[in-house]
């Protein structure tokens, strides 16, 4: 069955939207998602059979390889044909660790359906959960596969009807998961059932697998099954029930095709007006309408440049073509038109709506672009909010190696926007913040493999300044003090602060959307109409004057001065979050060259800083989730470890076989927590952490963490007061 | 004490007696060399005259050290030697506000400001300017469209502007003030500097001074000497004033801006269109009080023309607008039947049409 398919055919195939999926798979860590992809790309004849399981072709980066996961999201297109028609089946890689989620909601933008990996043994996860939420929230339509069933019997030793009972409690669970998050008109529809043929099980690593349907067909019994796997009939298994059938054939008669997905997906997944022409084009998937494109990943080609994959929901590229990137005024002509094959890539000049093109050419694009030949409102804000927690300064052994490491870190940036990399001018150090302390491990491995010999310091926890309350009005005088600037400011309420994070509330959005924004999450009238500046830091800056002369020519040199203070806060000169600056009035001198920026800016700054300091300015530290399966035994070591780090737990829940521990710990106790939890379970605990919040830091700790940041920065060991900024009245 | 003195244009010759004098008796002399130009005899005459004394002060020093300055007038003689009139175009009063608040004696030496030299120089009525403005080094396009309006607000009540430019950064030229500032004439499709007279005056007072008068195109096609740079945008001439700007500065046929008050053009077109109402107009309930009332409404109208006539334009719109009124009414109530002309503009329609 296995066949490699001329490029010519495939490019026939992609014309036929009836015979195509656009899918991925998404999984709590570990749980098999990576086995699960080589195994189907075994059978669609792309990378030899016998190395499936064990060649990880998604994880092509060495490193990830070693830590067993998927890091890089990249798209394979494979084949399968059901009762002799052919299908294209474009798989959508998405990472399954959360310290990377950013990439795990932008790919699921791309695809309309989802298979979702559970491990047999650990059941349903946080990561699960998280996925499945993502997925339906975009409009994902899950099917599952219960993986690893061959733990059940061989490490479990598991009786026929435990093993069924623990398959039906996941499949219930994930019922539970789809009735708590899918849209009403969906909660029933997407429910996945043995009956209705959406569930799968059976082990990736030895490539067998089916459906109930499958088995009824064949005339496989459960129990047939049990003693093939007993007899150690691996083969048997995997010649009469291969994987790839059961994941295939469940993939093409539940997943939606393109162009019948995109009739619901588009309304919900983008924001535009659905009955302009763009907006219809995108709903019949139109091959003849405006190109649109998500961008969802990019990489850097050594040989062919910058590489940009996403799905195409209307329109046709060619070679040739000349895209925009919408909202940044970039044009740029496509070189080549190509689709992914496993790792490589193959040309195929053109390619029509639905599919998954990989564009050379467009060197500015950036994963969450939208490219089109109009303006049209984009899919994504232009500015991914990355949240980075952890920082690490580097600096290259050899100072010759100085030219390529910069050069090394901007590719690094291109293809992982959630790094973000700095130079601190004073030192001549690099600085690489992440979403968290595995992230920079990695992106410090990347380094390495690119023959980069590096110092990397101590990690450094990131912290935000906010404030907890409402601040008086403060007058910021300018130096001349010829001009005087009057404002206050409050804590920005958390649900604004989330839309901002989540990239529904941003500054390039037409005001009158972000006030009607605004209005509904109870801000009055007038001040959602004066926003002036959402910062995607999560602040917001607003203009309440009335009939101010010269505030216009003004506006930039007050924005900027506002700008200071987000990036430099007052406690510690840490990042501000959660900050709304409300301009009441201003007092400006009549000549333009008396109110320039070094005049404007520190009276803004002077003023939203003396405010702060009276609305109770609190430090914020970035909390982890933390994710512990243990063997029972284990337990109450685990909750102490948790408990000692100023952790507290969430839930505890217990299965036959293990215990599932969560908790929250803040990341600046998180750094030796992996020694201590492998000497106290003797390394028997499975565990992993995302960030989940960021919170105040404790009363007793603050005056100790602030003043150690400041001591790091070189900044006075003593609180900043509101004298220091203002005078007395 | 604290004493601010005026070193006058900026070149040695231009220091009076007074403030050598003040300057000598000082214990330190902060020179101020943001706020306007000196050349470099200025600076190195000073220097010779105070020595060590003579401490060269940048913004910082004056505006965010403005405190410790004025604590150090308590006990001792400070000066402040300031270009030009240390209290035109500057934002020193602040330190004299500061000396006030904590009792320490203060005094004010003046000096010849490029404020009252241009003006001379130029021959222009000092009685008619308008606001004045400075153009800063960075300007932005936001800045430039300010500083546009504030020239054409000038132009528009008949009035000079006196456009300053920036010295910080070896100075603003004439050149690209003006060619920003037509970019952003060009941008807003209105034409008041690139129609108008315009005179250049540069260094005044010091080595190489040149003044240039002329259209748009002849100051960006003239050669100016380095800066400081003055402009000066004339509106309306006295006939006096166009003399001396053909006479004395050599300008070809000065363009005066005969210009019209917005009130007074809108009372003009308003008194049109009612005009064109009352030819048109068809009565169409004869009897009552109709004929009565349009003959009211057409007397407003003659009132109208004959207070802008008189040159009273808000009388003029008050009286054209009260017979709009009279025309309106009538017809609403179906008593006349007409239609406002289209396309002028400036009638007044309500803000909020009824449904």
């Amino acid at each position: 069955m296995p066949r490699v398919k001329k490029i010519s055919e495939v490019k026939e195939i992609l014309r036929n939207k009836d015979q195509i999926r656009n899918i991925g798979i998404i999984a709590h860590v570990d749980h098999g998602k990576t086995t699960t992809t080589d195994s189907l790309l075994a059978a669609a004849g792309l990378l030899s059979p016998a190395l499936a399981g064990k060649a990880l072709a998604l994880d092509y980066l060495e490193e990830e390889q070693q830590r067993q996961m998927t890091i890089k999201a990249a798209n394979i297109s494979l084949y399968y044909e059901l009762d002799g028609k052919p299908y294209i089946i474009n798989l959508i890689d998405t990472p399954g660790h959360v310290d990377f989620s950013g990439r795990v909601t932008r790919a699921l933008r791309a695809i309309d359906g989802a298979i979702v990996v559970v491990d047999a043994v650990e059941g349903v996860m946080t990561q699960t959960e998280t996925v499945i939420r993502q997925a339906l929230g975009e409009r994902v339509k899950p099917v599952l596969y219960i993986n690893k069933i061959d733990r059940l019997i061989k490490e479990l030793r598991l009786s026929p009807e435990k093993i069924q009972e623990v398959i039906s409690r996941i499949v219930l669970e994930v019922n539970r998961l789809i009735e708590m998050y899918a849209e009403p008109e969906y909660k029933d529809a997407w429910k996945v059932s043995f009956q209705a043929g959406t569930v799968a099980m059976g082990s990736s690593k030895d490539r067998w697998g089916f459906t109930l349907q499958q088995a009824q067909k064949k005339g496989i019994k459960f129990s047939d099954i049990l003693k093939a796997f007993n007899e150690g009939n691996i083969d048997w298994l995997r010649e009469t029930l291969p994987l790839h059938e059961a994941i295939l054939e469940m993939v093409i008669k539940n997943h939606p095709p393109p162009h019948v997905a995109q009739r619901y997906r588009i309304p919900k997944i983008w924001k535009g007006d659905i009955e302009s022409e763009v907006g219809k084009d995108m709903i019949e998937c139109n091959d003849d309408g405006i190109p649109v494109m998500i961008v969802t990943d990019v990489k850097v080609d050594p040989q062919a440049g910058v590489v940009a994959t996403g799905r195409l929901f209307s329109g046709t590229v060619r070679d040739g073509d000349v895209l925009r990137i919408v909202g940044r005024n970039i044009e740029r002509r496509v070189q080549q038109v190509t689709v992914y094959m496993g790792p490589n890539r193959e040309i195929v000049n053109e390619l029509p709506a639905g599919n998954i093109p990989a564009l050379l050419g467009i060197e500015e694009a950036r994963a969450g672009d939208t490219l089109s030949t109009i303006d049209m409102v984009p899919f994504e804000s232009l500015k991914y909010v990355s949240d980075p927690v952890v920082t690490v300064a580097i600096e290259p052994k050899h100072s010759k190696d100085l030219p390529r490491l910069v050069e090394f870190l901007n590719k690094l940036t291109i293809e992982d926007p959630t790094l973000v990399t700095t130079i601190r001018p004073e030192t001549g150090e690099y600085l690489i913040s992440g979403m968290g302390t595995l992230h920079l491990e990695i992106a410090l491995t990347w380094i390495q493999k690119a023959g980069l010999e590096v110092v990397a310091g101590k990690p450094i926890i990131l912290y935000r300044e906010s404030v907890l309350k409402r601040g008086k009005v403060f007058e910021g005088k300018s130096p001349n003090k010829h001009n005087r600037i009057y404002i206050y400011v409050e804590k920005l309420e958390d649900e604004v602060v989330e839309l901002i994070r989540k990239g529904e509330l941003f500054d390039e959005m037409d005001r009158r959307t972000i006030a009607k924004i605004l209005r509904d999450h109870g801000w009055d009238t007038d001040e959602a109409r004066g926003v002036w500046m959402i910062d995607p830091n999560g602040n917001i800056f607003v203009d309440m004057t009335k009939g101010a002369q010269y505030l216009h020519e003004t506006k930039a040199y007050i924005l900027s001065g506002f700008q200071r203070v987000i990036q430099e806060g007052p406690l510690a000169g840490e990042k501000v979050r959660g900050l709304k600056a409300v301009l009441v009035n201003v007092d400006l001198h009549e000549d333009p060259v008396h109110r320039g920026l070094a005049q404007i800016a520190p009276a803004t700054w002077r003023a939203v800083y003396a405010s702060m300091l009276t609305a109770e300015p609190t430090l914020l530290e970035p909390i982890m989730r933390i994710d512990v399966k243990v063997p029972q035994d284990f337990m109450g070591a685990v909750t102490s470890i948790i408990s000692s780090k100023r952790g507290r737990i969430v839930n505890v829940t217990q299965s036959e076989y293990v215990t599932t521990v969560i908790g929250e710990i803040p990341a600046a106790e998180a750094g030796d927590l992996a020694d201590q939890m492998r000497a106290a379970t003797m390394g028997k605990a499975f565990w992993g952490m995302e960030f989940a919040a960021w919170r105040p830091v404790p009363a007793s700790l603050f005056e100790k963490v602030v003043m150690e940041i400041r001591k790091r920065k070189g900044m006075p060991l003593k609180l900043p007061t509101v004298e220091d900024y203002v005078e007395e009245a | 004490m604290l004493k601010l003195v005026g070193l006058g244009l900026g070149s040695p010759e231009y220091f009076t007696r007074a403030a050598l004098r003040e300057l000598e008796d000082s214990d330190v002399v902060y020179l101020d060399t943001y706020t306007g130009f000196l050349d470099e005899r200025a600076v190195s005459e000073l220097r010779s005259l105070l020595g060590e004394r003579l401490v060269l002060a940048g913004r910082r020093d004056l505006e965010e050290g403005s405190r410790r300055l004025v604590e150090l007038a308590e006990k001792e003689e400070v000066s402040v030697a300031v270009p030009g009139d240390p209290l035109i175009a500057t934002t020193h009063s602040s330190l004299l506000v500061e000396a006030a608040r904590r009792g320490v004696s203060w005094r004010v030496v003046h000096g010849v400001s490029v404020l009252s030299a241009a003006v001379s120089r130029s021959g222009l009525s000092a009685y008619r300017f308008g606001r004045t403005v400075t153009v800063p080094r960075r300007a932005g396009a936001e800045e430039y469209e300010g500083i546009y309006r504030t020239i054409a607000s000038n132009v528009e009540l008949g009035l000079h502007t006196l456009v300053l430019l920036d010295t910080a950064e070896g100075g603003l030229t004439a050149h690209e003030a003006l060619r920003s500032l037509l970019e952003v004439e060009a941008s807003m499709g209105s034409e008041v500097l690139s129609r108008s007279t315009l005179i250049t005056l540069t260094r005044i007072g010091l080595e190489g001074e040149a003044v240039v008068c002329g259209d748009a195109d002849r100051v960006m096609w003239s050669s100016l000497p380095p800066p400081p740079h003055v402009l000066i945008v004339p509106g309306k001439l006295h006939f006096a004033e166009r003399e001396f700007l053909e006479r004395v500065l050599g300008c070809e046929a000065p363009r005066s801006r005969e210009t019209v008050s917005p009130t007074a053009a809108r009372a003009r077109s308003y008194i049109e269109k009612a005009r064109e109402v009352i030819g048109k107009l068809e009565v169409v309930v004869e009897g009552g009080e109709t004929r009565r009332l349009l003959e009211l409404a057409e007397s407003y109208v003659n009132d109208a023309e004959t207070f802008l006539r008189s040159g009273r334009s808000e009388d003029a719109l008050v009286a054209v607008s009260y017979a709009e009124g009279i025309f309106d009414a009538l017809r609403l109530l179906g008593l006349v039947r007409f239609e406002w002309p289209r396309g002028r503009g400036g009638s007044f329609s309500p803000r909020e049409p009824s449904r």
